[in-house]
């Protein structure tokens, strides 16, 4: 358990848990330590989520917000991660949903592949065929752009699974706790993501 | 092992290609083998993404800074809410005092006797009518200019509901119903 001296809270080996127990009784540089802690994995997180990096910064203190609000609501019960992903997860989405209602269009980056003339995808196969990009080599930046690129254009049933999973490097249960969804579910959704992905990057990997 | 199974494998885990079992099959199958080149790399670009993006310098100052500044300004509405229902009720109290004194107890005067008829029905008043409250309060005299005749002074009860009956010869006549 922690002791509530400033020096206990610089230890940087301390449970995110004991941090935000140590907030919770006045100590406020614990918490600036959870947020350097996670604030870039939120960022990477949100941003191949909505795939604007403002708004993911803007998006990712919001999350912090709302656990500083909640604090004293957090049981303990999932890992304080894991009810992190959760809240960052919720924000993310609602700004997908409402962007989609606004009728707003963010796969740009995307259909910019496409030269004029060429054919576009039907407007129901919005996934984009990155091999219509040019076929050169690629450097690993370049294409790991690419690849994040064909993960924003992916549907959110299988982004977000593939997102905690595979770029998060959380556990499987880790994700079905943050996604509320059985592991079985969450298996198969991150298979079928990387099926996707492999056919949108054909000529690139 | 079958292709649909090795290709399972390795979807899930790309890291399996090196299984026995798993490699055995891939040194005689080229589609397998197109299918690990192709997951392992593309494992290996998902672990580029890691860490491709960095949060703002400070940005934890500004977390705590704005969570403050929203607290400050949650704490200004519910504060604003409160000197607001204060006023409001101090203000009431004031003039529940000041209509007993001149009232004798009876509320209803000071509440609902208007300033002007015209105030009160909204209808307007061609003859002019002004209202004043009486020397004790028990009734309101209402002076009503007649034309010809001069002033008449009415004496009426503080309170007084007045209804508009509308005729078909366009004239309006005032009654009072109840007090």
């Amino acid at each position: 358990m922690l002791n509530s001296s400033s020096a206990a809270v610089s230890n940087s080996s301390l449970e995110d848990n004991a941090l935000l127990e140590a907030y919770l009784e006045g100590e406020s540089p614990a918490f600036d330590l959870l947020v350097s802690r996670y604030q870039d994995r939120l960022v990477n997180y949100i941003n191949g989520i909505i795939h604007d990096y403002d708004q993911s910064v803007d998006l990712t203190q919001e999350t912090f917000i709302r656990v500083l609000k909640n604090a004293h609501r957090y049981q303990g019960k999932y890992k304080f991660s894991t009810w992190l992903y959760r809240i960052a997860t919720n924000i993310a989405i609602d700004e997908l949903r409402g962007r989609s209602k606004k009728g707003r269009f963010f796969f740009k980056n995307v259909l910019d592949c496409f030269k004029a003339g060429e054919e576009r995808p039907s407007e129901d196969n919005l996934l984009p065929d990155l091999t219509f990009c040019p076929g050169k080599a690629l450097e690993k930046h370049e294409k790991a752009d690419l690849l994040k690129t064909a993960v924003t254009s992916l549907a959110e049933i299988y982004r977000v699974p593939f997102l905690l999973k595979e770029v998060q490097d959380l556990s499987y249960e880790e994700v079905s706790q943050i996604l509320n969804l059985p592991q079985g579910t969450v298996k198969s959704r991150v298979h079928r993501a990387k099926l996707l992905l492999r056919e949108k990057l054909q000529g690139v990997l | 092992m079958k292709c649909a199974e090795v290709q399972h494998k390795l979807t899930e885990d790309p890291s399996l290609g090196r299984a026995e079992e798993v490699s055995e099959h891939l040194a005689s199958c080229s589609d397998c083998r197109d299918f690990y080149r192709n997951m392992s790399e593309l494992d290996s670009l998902t672990r580029e993404l890691r860490c491709q993006l960095r949060a703002p310098k400070d940005f934890h100052l500004k977390v705590l800074g704005d969570f403050q500044e929203q607290n400050d300004s949650g704490w200004f509405t519910a504060r604003s809410i409160m000197v607001s229902f204060s006023l409001v009720a101090l203000l009431a109290a004031m003039f529940i005092t000041w209509d007993n004194l001149g009232n004798n107890g009876s509320l209803t005067a000071g509440m609902f006797a208007p300033s002007s008829l015209e105030a009160a029905t909204g209808i307007p008043s061609p003859g002019g009518v002004d209202i004043a409250a009486g020397d004790a309060g028990a009734f309101v005299e209402v002076t009503v200019d007649s034309g010809d005749e001069g002033e008449l002074i009415l004496r009426l009860p503080p309170v007084i509901e007045i209804h508009r009956t509308e005729t078909t010869d366009e004239n309006t006549h005032y009654h009072a119903v109840s007090y």
